[in-house]
């Protein structure tokens, strides 16, 4: 590219992919106009930043960034140049750029070992809630901060679905008038959200625990689909969709 | 060095953080991580709406930082703007990620989780933010909205918006640079 453009405040609203924001960082490495540009961008957006509300970091993550350095000095002690920056270093050997994978895959699992042992203690916690408040149905639209800005429901579902496997099952119908319906739901019990095909109006969605089932109200209906969240639904045994006469169609969730 | 605490102020002034962060010095690490730990966590959490996946993001961009040397120049203007957007990058690259990764599983049993309306709020608490993005033309305004505070991509936008990616390019640059005028007007009046 002869100047980078648009790019410049395409990348500072996060609006470039991977690939094109590294050939940016190449580019503006010599070409200092476009340098300029970049980080005018980058100020602006930063600026965009303070109107956010605030999140407090935890003690934890102010020991694992301090525990940065030390990380990256021993990884480059031990191992051959093993660049992670922000674009594939073109000067990397294709064993170099492996070794560099195979340390971003450990880096992932140590992560994913520690966010196992939270989601426990947060499962533990939720149970514990649980025993006092019962189930809670949480539209989760509204469960956000009042200053914050409204999150789509089906950006919540795939953000609770992107981050763990989970299983999927039709309902069976037991009734003429059943609606198609499906139930995903992690096996961890921290979610479960139910989709149902066409008008639901009448219909209520049930969730069977410990042998008893309660009745968590209607789905949203959004255009021809309805849905229904349910956050922290533990270990449920079963699902169901009722209408005024009765159960119409129902899932038994496998342990 | 011991360990950092949260809501501690940094020990370096803004000036020795960047000469430090660029001659790799650990204490300018650890500095900088103390002065702007909360803006990133925000900013990450803002993204990714979960606590815990935003302390991993923020770990993971200034991990990657650190491992680039030379990846931040003076010249390309303040620290602080150049780690936002590494983060606010990283955070929407980690979700754009996983949620193409949870489409597809949805797509191979047959699903497609349904669109709901779209519900733009006011999210600008600023003062001057806000005045500077109320004097934005309408099309440009919108879509830097859903751009930053919706988080929202060029197709998405376009989509949502019925446009061109193209034209949805042309609004987004021309706001942003409209804004800046606007924040510099604001801030000086």
């Amino acid at each position: 590219m002869s100047h980078a453009g648009d790019a410049a405040e395409l990348h500072a609203l996060g609006l470039l992919d991977p690939e094109e924001r590294a050939m940016l960082e190449r580019h503006i490495v010599g070409c200092p106009e476009c340098l300029r540009r970049v980080g005018q961008a980058e100020e602006s957006v930063a600026h965009m930043a303070s109107a956010l509300p605030w999140t407090e970091p935890s003690a934890e993550l102010f020991a694992r960034l301090n525990d940065v350095p030390r990380m990256v000095a021993s990884a480059r002690a031990a191992l051959p140049q093993a660049p992670l920056g922000l674009g594939e270093d073109v000067s990397a050997g294709p064993a170099q750029r492996m070794t560099a994978r195979w340390e971003a895959e450990r880096r992932r699992s140590a992560r994913l070992q520690l966010r196992s042992y939270v989601a426990a203690l947060a499962l533990v916690a939720a149970i514990v809630g649980l025993a006092f408040a019962g189930f809670r149905i949480v539209e989760f639209e509204a469960a956000l901060r009042g200053d914050d800005i409204a999150l789509r429901g089906d950006e919540t579902a795939l953000r609770l679905m992107a981050r763990m496997p989970f299983v999927v099952l039709e309902l069976t119908p037991q009734s003429d008038l059943a609606p198609k319906a499906k139930l995903l739901y992690a096996r961890d019990g921290s979610w479960a959200y139910v989709l149902i095909e066409g008008n639901a109006d009448r219909l209520h969605v049930g969730l069977t625990r410990g042998g008893k089932e309660q009745d968590l109200g209607p789905p949203v209906q959004r255009g021809d689909v309805a849905s229904l969240l349910v956050a922290q639904p533990g270990k449920a045994q079963r699902v169901s969709l009722r209408d005024p006469s009765g159960i119409v169609a129902s899932a038994a969730l496998k342990p | 060095m011991g360990l950092m605490e949260a809501g501690a102020r940094p020990s370096l002034d803004d000036r020795s953080l960047v000469e430090g962060f660029v001659a790799r010095r650990t204490d300018a690490f650890v500095g900088l991580c103390e002065a702007y730990a909360v803006e990133m966590c925000s900013i990450a959490h803002h993204v990714l709406r979960d606590r815990a996946w935003a302390e991993d993001c923020v770990h993971d961009a200034l991990l990657r930082l650190w491992r680039s040397p030379g990846a931040y120049l003076p010249e390309r203007g303040s620290l602080r703007a150049f780690l936002l957007v590494c983060v606010r990058n990283e955070a929407l690259d980690q979700l754009r990620g996983a949620n193409l990764r949870a489409a597809s599983e949805l797509k191979s049993h047959g699903l497609e989780l349904p669109a709901t309306e779209i519900r733009l709020l006011d999210p600008v608490d600023a003062a001057q933010v806000r005045d500077a993005i109320a004097a934005l033309p309408d099309e440009q305004r919108d879509a830097l909205l859903r751009a930053y505070y919706k988080n929202r991509s060029l197709v998405q936008i376009a989509e949502e918006t019925q446009s061109s990616p193209g034209t949805v390019k042309n609004r987004v640059t021309a706001a942003l640079v409209k804004f800046t005028g606007e924040f510099a007007r604001a801030l000086k009046s």
